[in-house]
């Protein structure tokens, strides 16, 4: 099988290049990953971030033949040849496959993704009805991969200023949840024409996750209820 | 222009002028279309009744101010030095503002005709 892999060391290459591999033996079912470690042994100097190998970690995300994913969850039985393997786009390359997500994780920060109480800490934890909890589901399991904010236009645009939907994804989960006091400070800290509103429902996100989930429809529901509190 | 209005209130009006523009523009062409009008008289007769002088005004306020919204999104986006996206709002702005005076004018002084 051949791949071509974005290449890029910015202490020896004046600009990055395409470097073809080949891979004369692929077992059935094997996924990206074990592709790209086997073309790291015949070439030992290829980059790539990767850990737990079953599209939990979120280490491993990459550009696939054009569309963002998870190198670890990809069957290579799916993909066309040569399989062309490059860093997210619109985001800093520091090595090969290997890209800076430090605005990324800014973004994720500013949204402040954790419960904030008004009240005083209870005895016992805070209790939730179920269809209380039901509301969580779709949100929570985002593993912050980045596939979805790094395939976003307004993410390209304008990455220090729109959040991104990964982490819009984060600010809804808290809006959610019923046991956050917060709700005016946190819709107050979206509005303003750039945070939230750079949405305009590209939907690449929604393609892209690796978890399946809907960062787009978390966005309306944050429109929604912004919506409902300023009338 | 505050944070707010140009954040949740501009993609608000967004959608509010859209309801209307897609409800105004079919029934302006299906009325044209079934009642045609020929020659001038018709058309300041047609025009200086007040539900469809006041409609029309209302269609040229709410297009422009969905163009402006939908043109300032556009430059937001895509226009990153700052002069250079002062410079298109600024003209865009001023451009949308003439187009609204002179429908305005249009629109009034058909009125001052019957």
């Amino acid at each position: 099988m051949r791949f071509r892999i974005y290449r890029y060391d910015p202490d020896q290459d004046r600009e990055p290049y395409m470097q073809d591999f080949e891979l004369a033996e692929i077992p059935s079912g094997m996924m990206l990953r074990d592709a790209l470690l086997a073309l790291k042994a015949q070439d030992e100097t290829l980059s790539f971030r990767h850990s737990c190998g079953e599209g939990v970690c979120g280490s491993d995300g990459m550009n696939i033949n054009g569309r963002n994913g998870l190198a670890c969850i990809t069957p290579l039985a799916e993909l066309k040849e040569p399989v062309e393997v490059r860093p997210f786009p619109g985001v800093p390359v520091i090595r090969d496959l290997i890209v800076d997500m430090q605005g990324f994780y800014k973004q994720y920060h500013s949204v402040k993704p954790y419960l904030i109480r008004h009240d005083p800490e209870p005895e016992v934890e805070t209790l939730q009805m179920p269809d209380e909890r039901d509301r969580l589901d779709g949100l929570y399991e985002c593993i912050l991969c980045g596939c979805c904010t790094t395939s976003c236009p307004s993410f390209w645009w304008n990455p220090d200023k729109f959040l991104g939907p990964a982490a819009l994804l984060q600010a809804w989960r808290f809006l959610a949840d019923s046991r956050d006091q917060a709700e005016n400070d946190r819709l107050d800290a979206l509005d303003g024409p750039y945070r939230l509103f750079r949405c305009h429902t590209v939907m690449n996100c929604v393609d892209v996750c690796p978890k399946g989930l809907n960062p787009t429809r978390a966005i309306g529901h944050i429109r929604d209820l912004m919506l409902k509190k300023s009338i | 222009m505050s944070r707010s209005i140009s954040g949740l209130r501009a993609w608000i009006f967004q959608r509010i002028t859209a309801i209307y523009l897609a409800v105004f523009v079919p029934v302006a062409l299906g009325y044209l279309l079934f009642y045609p009008v020929t020659s001038y008289q018709p058309w300041v007769e047609l025009l200086s009744s007040p539900w469809v002088n006041t409609s029309l005004l209302l269609f040229v306020f709410a297009i422009l101010l969905h163009g402006w919204i939908g043109i300032r999104d556009v430059v937001i986006d895509y226009v990153q030095p700052f002069s250079a996206r002062i410079g298109l709002l600024v003209l865009v702005g001023l451009g949308l503002v003439a187009c609204g005076a002179w429908a305005a004018r249009i629109l009034f002084n058909v009125k001052g005709v019957v």
